[in-house]
C-alpha cells in the first residue's frame, strides 16, 4: 500500500504544477521540500514534466533560430559600437555622416573573435544575400572603426579607462504609459522589466516585445518617442539627443532642438537629423521607412552618405540599393482579406493552421493558447501586426466579416487594435465587439456547436475598451491588428476574415448551409 | 565536414559556416535544456543565447573536446544564471516556494554533467509504452494545451479527476524515465 504521506505529497506537487496551491498548501509543501528524498522526487518529476511539455512545443526551425542568433550577434556588435559612440568626442552616431565631418578611418583593430558573419543562403535570392552581406560588412566595419577612433582619441587625452560619469547616470527621459512587455537593458547589461513610469539614463536600451506592447519615452523638453511592437532603441544624451533604433517601429514628436544640436536617430540603414518635427520610422536590418507628418526631416543613407530632405506628408524608403525617392505617404486600403487556403500568411500573429473549413474551403486558422503572465492564459487568433502601414482604412460604411465555427460556443472578444494617424496620437486603442453570442430574434441559445457561420459587423458596433471606453472607432484612426480572444478554449476556427465598404449596417450572423 | 572543420572554417573567416553548428545541434541542445528551466520558451531562449555566446567565444573552444559538450557547458551556465535571477526575483517578492525551488534547481545544476542529455530519449521511449487513453490525455493537455476542465470534458471526468488522472500519468512517466536513466547500459 502506498504511504499516505506520499499521496499527499503527490497531490501538492500536482497542485503546484497546475498553479493551484493556496497559502496553507504552499506552507505544507515547503515542509516536504526540507526532506532530501522529497526534494529528489520533486526534481525528478518536474524535469520529466517539463520535458513532456518541451517535446510538445513547436520548436523553431534551425533557419529561424539561425536568423535570431544572427540578429542577437548584430545587436551586440552594434551596441558595442554605440557605447563607444556615446563618448562625447564625435557628435555623429556613425562615422562618415552627420555634422562632425568625415573621420579618417583607422585600420580595424584585430579582435580575438569573429566580428561578423552571415548565415546560409537557402530560400533567398543570392544577389540579395550578397548585397546584404556587403552592407553588413560595411556597417559593422564602420562601427568597429568608430570604436577604434574613439578609443585612440580618448587614449590621447590621457583617459586610459572610460569610467561611468555622473552625467551617464542622470535621468535623460522617463518611460510613461507602459503597456505589455517593456524592458530596460542598462549599459552594463542589467535587464529590468518595466511596469510603471520609470527614469532612463544615458546608454539605456528600451526593448518592447509583442504587437500590443508600447511605451512613451518622454524627454524634459516635451519631445516624445512612442515605441511599438518588437522594437529595440538605445537612448543617449551627451549634450544632444541620440537614439539608435536597432530594430522596430517608433513615432517621434520632437520639440525644437537647440541650434547646432539636432536630435540624431540612427537605424541600421540610415541616419536621421531632426530639429523639431513629427515622423514615423520603421527600421529593419537593410531598410528604413520614414514618414514625415509635420515639419521636415533630413535622412542620410549610411552606405553612401547621400542625404535627402523629406517634407511633411511624404515618405522615403531607404535601402542600400534603390534610389532615394520621395513619395506620398501611402494610405491603407479600403478593403482587406485574409483567407487561409494555402496556410497562414507571413508574419501571422497567433493561430494554428488547420485543414478545415466550410464546403469548398481547404484551410482555416484555429485559436491557440497564449500565456499573458499576470493576465492569465488566453486563446487567440491574431492577424499580422501592421502598425506602420495599417491593415485597412475605416469609413462610415465599412464592415468587418469573418466565417467561423466553435466547438464550445460561448463569449469571444473580437478586437480591432488601431493607432492614431500621427505621432501625437500614435498610442494604440483597442476596439471591442463581444456581442456575437447574444441571442438575436429567432435564434436558439446556445448556438449549435461546430456549425460554420459568417458574422458581418459594422465598424460602428466596435467600442473602445479601457481608457476612453465606449467611444466608437474614429475614421482617422488606423487599424493595424485584428484579434480574437477568449479566456477558455472554445474550439474557435476562422476560415476567412475580410473588410468591405458597404454591408448590412447591422450585426448579422448567418449559418452556412 | 566534422565539427572541428566547421570551427576552423568559422575562425578562418567563413562565418556562414556557423549556421551548420546551429543546424547540427539546436534540437539536441533544446532537449538538453528543456527539462532544466521553467518552460519550453525559456529553453528556446537559452539555446539561442548559447549559440550567441559560443559564437563570441569560439576562440576559446578547445578543439580536442567534443563541440557538443562545450555547447552543453555554456547552456548549463545560462541555466544557472536564469535560476539565480529567478531566485533573486522570488526573494524580492517574498515568494518562499519559488525561492526554494530555485535553490533546488541550482543545487541540481551544480551536479549536472554536460553529457547528461538522455532524459528526452528516455521519455520518448516511456511515452510509447503508454496506453491509448493515457496518451490521449497527455496529447490533450500538452499538445492541444487544453485547460483541465476541457480535458475532463473530453475524458468524461471532472476537472479535479482529470488533474489527478494526468498527474498519475506524469508520475508514472517520471518513474519510467528515472528507471531508464538509472538502468545499467
Amino acid at each position: 500500500m502506498k504511504d499516505p504521506k506520499n499521496e499527499r505529497f503527490d497531490d501538492l506537487v500536482s497542485l503546484h504544477l497546475d498553479g493551484h496551491l493556496n497559502d496553507d498548501q504552499e506552507a505544507e509543501f515547503l515542509t516536504y521540500l526540507e526532506d532530501a528524498e522529497y526534494q529528489r522526487a520533486f526534481l525528478e518529476f518536474v524535469h520529466t514534466d517539463r520535458a513532456i511539455a518541451g517535446l510538445s512545443a513547436n520548436l523553431v526551425g534551425d533557419k529561424t533560430l539561425a536568423a535570431l542568433v544572427r540578429q542577437d550577434i548584430e545587436k551586440t556588435i552594434a551596441e558595442q559600437a554605440t557605447q563607444a559612440a556615446s563618448i562625447p568626442t564625435v557628435p555623429s552616431l556613425l562615422p562618415g555622416v552627420g555634422s562632425a565631418g568625415l573621420q579618417k578611418p583607422e585600420p580595424p583593430m584585430p579582435r580575438p573573435r569573429p566580428s561578423w558573419f552571415a548565415f546560409g543562403t537557402s530560400g533567398c535570392h543570392l544577389s540579395e544575400v550578397l548585397a546584404g552581406r556587403q552592407f553588413w560588412r560595411v556597417f559593422v566595419a564602420l562601427g568597429v572603426l568608430l570604436a577604434v577612433v574613439v578609443v585612440l582619441v580618448t587614449w590621447k587625452r590621457g583617459a586610459h579607462e572610460r569610467e561611468v560619469t555622473t552625467a551617464d547616470l542622470q535621468e535623460i527621459a522617463r518611460l510613461e504609459d507602459i503597456a505589455g512587455d517593456v524592458r530596460v537593458v542598462t549599459a552594463k547589461g542589467q535587464t529590468t522589466s518595466i511596469k510603471s513610469s520609470a527614469a532612463i539614463t544615458s546608454g539605456d536600451t528600451i526593448r518592447t516585445r509583442g504587437a500590443q506592447s508600447t511605451v512613451f519615452v518622454v524627454y524634459g523638453d516635451g519631445t516624445r518617442l512612442t515605441l511599438v511592437g518588437d522594437t529595440d532603441v538605445t537612448c543617449t544624451d551627451q549634450g544632444h539627443k541620440s537614439v539608435v533604433v536597432h530594430q522596430g517601429t517608433l513615432a517621434a514628436s520632437v520639440k525644437p532642438q537647440p541650434r547646432g544640436k539636432p536630435m540624431l536617430l540612427a537605424t541600421p540603414a540610415a541616419q536621421v537629423e531632426v530639429l523639431g518635427t513629427q515622423f514615423l520610422v520603421e527600421a529593419l536590418r537593410d531598410q528604413t521607412d520614414l514618414s514625415v507628418t509635420q515639419g521636415s526631416v533630413r535622412l542620410i543613407r549610411i552606405s553612401d552618405g547621400k542625404a535627402v530632405d523629406v517634407p511633411s506628408g511624404k515618405r522615403l524608403l531607404a535601402t542600400d540599393r534603390a534610389e532615394l525617392a520621395i513619395e506620398d505617404i501611402p494610405q491603407p486600403p479600403d478593403t482587406w482579406e485574409i483567407d487561409f487556403e494555402e496556410g497562414l500568411p507571413d508574419e501571422f500573429g497567433s493561430g494554428r493552421f488547420v485543414k478545415d473549413g466550410p464546403p469548398g474551403s481547404k484551410g482555416a486558422v484555429a485559436a491557440v493558447r497564449s500565456d499573458h503572465g499576470q493576465w492569465g492564459v488566453l486563446y487567440e487568433i491574431k492577424s499580422p501586426s501592421r502598425w506602420y502601414s495599417g491593415l485597412f482604412a475605416v469609413h462610415e460604411d465599412s464592415h468587418f466579416h469573418f466565417t467561423y465555427k466553435m466547438d464550445r460556443p460561448q463569449w469571444v472578444n473580437v478586437f480591432i487594435i488601431a493607432r492614431g494617424p500621427g505621432p501625437e496620437g500614435a498610442h494604440s486603442g483597442n476596439y471591442l465587439f463581444n456581442e456575437l453570442f447574444v441571442p438575436r430574434p429567432g435564434e436558439t441559445w446556445p448556438p449549435q456547436a461546430g456549425r460554420w457561420r459568417t458574422a458581418s459587423i459594422p465598424f460602428s458596433a466596435f467600442r473602445r475598451a479601457g481608457s476612453g471606453k465606449g467611444r466608437p472607432l474614429p475614421a482617422d484612426e488606423i487599424p493595424f491588428l485584428v484579434l480574437f480572444s477568449s479566456d477558455e478554449d472554445r474550439g474557435l476556427v476562422v476560415d476567412r476574415m475580410w473588410v468591405t465598404r458597404g454591408g448590412p449596417g447591422i450585426v448579422e450572423v448567418k449559418d452556412i448551409e | 565536414m566534422d565539427d572541428n572543420d566547421i570551427v576552423s572554417e568559422v575562425l578562418g573567416g567563413n562565418k556562414d559556416a556557423f549556421a551548420l553548428v546551429i543546424e547540427r545541434y539546436h534540437r539536441r541542445l533544446y532537449y538538453f535544456v528543456v527539462g532544466k528551466v521553467t518552460d519550453s520558451s525559456e529553453a528556446e531562449e537559452i539555446v539561442q543565447k548559447t549559440f550567441v555566446t559560443a559564437f563570441f567565444g569560439l576562440m576559446a573552444y578547445d578543439l580536442n573536446q567534443p563541440l557538443v559538450n562545450w555547447l552543453f557547458g555554456i547552456a548549463l551556465n545560462h541555466c544557472r544564471s536564469l535560476w539565480r535571477s529567478l531566485e533573486r526575483q522570488a526573494r524580492l517578492n517574498q515568494r518562499l516556494l519559488d525561492v526554494r525551488r530555485a535553490q533546488l534547481e541550482l543545487g541540481y545544476l551544480q551536479q549536472a554533467q554536460p553529457a547528461d542529455d538522455c532524459r528526452v530519449t528516455a521519455l520518448q521511449e516511456c511515452l510509447k509504452a503508454l496506453g491509448e487513453r493515457e496518451r490521449r490525455a497527455i496529447h490533450l493537455r500538452f499538445v492541444q494545451q487544453l485547460p483541465l476542465q476541457a480535458v475532463g470534458e473530453v475524458l468524461g471526468k471532472t476537472s479535479d479527476a482529470a488533474r489527478l488522472f494526468l498527474f498519475r500519468i506524469r508520475r508514472s512517466l517520471a518513474d519510467c524515465v528515472k528507471n531508464r536513466l538509472e538502468a545499467p547500459t
